[in-house]
């Protein structure tokens, strides 16, 4: 068999809101250069899952991150102060882009910001790499300056895009990256993220309640249901052979 | 007067308070160490934590000077230098050679203070965060982990943006390579005359109920990125008393719309006028 | 090379109750260079046999034993991340339709196989261009998106992104649809050209005069049951 390490990996994650179990037992893996589709409905745990991900939501369970000094270590169990060094090897693209970005700022600010965390401090190269990420995010760079709020809604997507390369994290973790956009701003933006995998490699979690938006970017497909993962498997597996019950209304739903 | 209050106006207790918190604050430059700001004769946001800090400091011996925006003459100067005299005694001046403690809002002397000289910022808003994080427990955290980057998101912004760093006064420095301080409302003129100082600054904003301080030969470097460096105001003008600019003037509007300038620190610009010579200036 | 013991496929459909056999009892092998023609009705499960080879339908019984150079494994057992190598590197799969990829342009579909392999980007773009248009894509479509494309045009891209490569196993599932006469000429040289190289293939073909003289052995497939699965399965 082949020898890998997955990158990331959850095991037993639970999650509850008061008397609701949101996530009730979940565990997955990431594997290097490879995107993997969280697809569920609403009441699924997908979102909250993320966030978890993204240490913005203590759980219980244990979450690794194959990184030079993170090795075993169960990143659930860090206290807040070492959080943002762990954040580091994370990029996360928001649903909502007023999350993610200065609104008000020039979009360019937003995109250098993790690097003025890691302690860049010169002006030009700031700028030298922001611009860069822009670009491989396909974003016009003539609107380098101009604030999110001044964008439409896919450019504003493409300026987290770049915002998480320019971090040129371990993974990157997108949430519902494609809502609100109508449907040719989508395919264009699926494309590019699909063409940054195939260019730098990169890692990803995306999720989405829409098979269609996981099925162009996938390798493999998590199936969450009301907080477990009911199926999972390579993508066009999941799509052409679904097993549970869920995933065959999911796909039958597509048609 | 005097037999009605303790000496220096605040009694032995708080005197001993804000010297314990003066002594904290020296031994950890730029950190803003709080106190209980005790009520003067003077209203909130007009430099009771300065006063108070002099009040705890001055002795018969000294000679105090007190200024405004470089002014000895300004009511605001006026009132604090014969309040401090009446309380204790000291004598005054408007020399800045001849002060052992100088008093000052929003501006340091442009003669070069010594060792041994204390000077006494009044700070109006001591967070240097306050603009970039309205919460107070979440700036404290991140002045704690030594985190800045707020601030340097905003400056480059500003770079990107004018071109240039839009804070006039107030520059926020790095002290002593550790805390990011505001330096009080200080021209960015003044900020270099910080660095490696020979004299203790001492900084009080009683309203906030914060006093910190940057003992001498310090490190006080202006938050800039390596390839922005930080620049202090360009001199537009000349003096209308003396012709001179190479030190920081005034701005005084005219009626027909013309703007007239003068040399901003009156002790300074006096000793021109009369042909008196002053101290040595602050390099660069 | 391959040996396939027993292999069948069933599916539950939650929604109508129903187990629905696609093909069961399925035994054969295949050597280095042999080409295999399925054969059967339609409905008789042919394409589901390729698919369950490709692991995109999960076999529900039996084994289909691959040998790779990493290996001898069991495809119905092996795991995803194993399935995702043997694709990429060692077996190929063709059928009737295209990927859901948007835009990516013709070349691109075709030449990201090469990249897996390590092949630089133009290297890997050159060679898949030359390959379309030995095909007989039109230049003009080289960097254009097969969505727009007619039916004939997308096949040459679909066929083109298996042939890219030398895969040990291809699987092809009624390739010629939609060819012209030119491109069915190109993709039989193509055949022969891997066969002799070694490539061992399982294939279904509408026309089987499109392979003849290919043809070494043919396998029939008798249904289980007569059912259009697309339909039922709700799979496209």
């Amino acid at each position: 068999m082949l020898e890998e390490r997955p990158i990331l990996q959850v095991r037993g994650i639970r999650k509850r809101f008061g008397d609701r179990h949101a996530l009730k037992g979940v565990s997955l893996e990431l594997y290097p250069q490879e995107v993997l589709g969280i697809v569920g409905g609403s009441g699924s745990g997908k979102t909250t899952l993320l966030r978890i991900l993204h240490l913005e939501e203590e759980a219980e369970g244990e979450y690794f991150l194959n990184v030079p000094g993170l090795e075993g270590r169960n990143l659930l169990a860090l206290d807040r102060y070492q959080v943002p060094e762990v954040r580091r090897w994370l990029a996360m693209v928001y649903q909502d882009p007023s999350r993610g970005l200065r609104m008000d700022f020039a979009s360019l600010t937003s995109v250098v910001e993790p690097l003025i965390l890691k302690g860049e401090r010169l002006y030009e190269a700031l700028v030298a790499q922001g611009l860069e990420a822009l670009e491989l995010a396909d974003f016009p760079l003539e609107r380098a300056g101009s604030p999110p709020k001044e964008l439409s809604q896919g450019q504003r997507q493409r300026v987290q895009i770049a915002k998480a390369l320019a971090k040129k994290p371990l993974v990157i973790l997108l949430d519902e990256p494609t809502t609100g956009l109508d449907l040719l701003v989508q395919a264009t933006f699926l494309d590019t993220l699909r063409t940054l995998k195939r260019r730098l490699g990169l890692s990803m979690i995306l999720v989405s309640h829409d098979l269609s938006v996981i099925r162009t970017v996938a390798d493999r497909i998590v199936v969450l249901y009301e907080g477990e993962v009911v199926e999972e498997g390579l993508a066009d597996q999941v799509l052409e052979d679904p097993q549970h019950p869920f995933t065959q209304e999911l796909v039958g739903a597509k048609l | 007067m005097r037999r009605r209050y303790s000496y220096a106006y605040l009694d032995p207790v708080t005197k001993r308070e804000i010297r314990r918190k003066l002594l904290k604050a020296v031994a950890i430059p730029g950190y803003q160490v709080p106190f209980a700001s005790r009520e003067m004769p003077l209203a909130r946001g007009w430099g009771t934590g300065a006063l108070q800090i002099t009040l705890s400091l001055i002795g018969p011996e000294d000679t105090l000077k007190v200024i405004d925006q470089g002014a000895d003459d300004s009511v605001n100067a006026v009132n604090i230098r014969r309040f401090v005299a009446q309380m204790t005694g000291a004598k005054t001046t408007t020399d800045t050679l001849e002060a052992t403690v100088i008093q000052s809002r929003h501006r340091i002397p442009e003669e070069r203070l010594r060792e041994g000289q204390v000077l006494v910022l009044q700070v109006p808003i001591p967070e240097p965060l306050r603009y970039v994080e309205p919460s107070e427990a979440r700036a404290r955290e991140l002045h704690a982990l030594g985190d800045y980057s707020l601030l340097w998101v905003d400056l480059f912004e500003d770079h990107l943006r004018r071109g240039l760093s839009r804070m006039g006064a107030a520059y926020p420095v790095l002290v002593h390579g550790r805390y990011v301080m505001d330096p009080s409302p200080i021209p960015r003129w003044d900020i270099p005359k910080m660095h490696m100082a020979p004299h203790l600054t001492l900084l009080g904003a009683g309203r906030e109920k914060r006093l910190y301080a940057v003992p001498p030969y310090t490190r006080v470097e202006p938050l800039a990125f390596a390839d922005r460096p930080f620049t202090r105001e360009p001199i537009l003008g000349r003096c209308r008393r003396t012709g001179a600019n190479h030190v920081f003037l005034n701005a005084i509007p005219q009626e027909d719309g013309r703007v007239e300038y003068e040399i901003s620190d009156q002790g300074y610009l006096e000793k021109l006028i009369k042909g008196v010579a002053p101290g040595p200036l602050y390099e660069g | 090379m391959l040996e396939v013991i027993h292999l069948e496929k069933r599916f539950w459909l939650h929604r109508l109750k129903r187990e629905v056999t696609a093909f069961s009892g399925v035994n054969l092998r295949l050597e280095p260079g042999e080409f295999v023609l399925l054969e059967g009705a339609n409905g008789a499960g042919k394409s589901s046999l390729l698919r369950c080879l490709y692991r995109t339908y999960r076999p529900t019984g039996g084994e289909a034993w691959l040998t790779t150079p990493r290996g001898r494994w069991d495809l119905a057992r092996l795991g995803d991340r194993e399935i995702l190598w043997v694709r990429q590197n060692v077996m190929g799969y063709v059928s009737q339709f295209l990927d859901p990829r948007p835009r990516t342009t013709a070349v691109d579909i075709v030449a990201e196989p090469l990249l897996w392999q390590g092949l630089d980007e133009n290297q890997a773009r050159r060679k898949a261009a030359s390959l379309l248009l030995d095909l007989g894509l039109r230049p003009e479509f080289l960097n254009a998106f097969p969505y727009g494309f007619s039916g004939g045009e997308r096949q040459k891209v679909n066929l083109a992104r298996a042939l890219i490569r030398d895969y040990r196993l291809l699987l092809l599932d009624e390739p010629t649809a939609s060819l012209d006469a030119e491109a069915r000429k190109a993709l039989r040289q193509r055949l022969e050209d891997l066969k002799r190289a070694g490539t061992a293939i399982l294939a279904v073909f509408h026309h089987p005069e499109d392979v003849e003289g290919l043809v070494d052995r043919t396998y029939p497939l008798e249904a289980a049951e007569y059912v259009d699965l697309r339909s039922e399965a709700g799979s496209p």
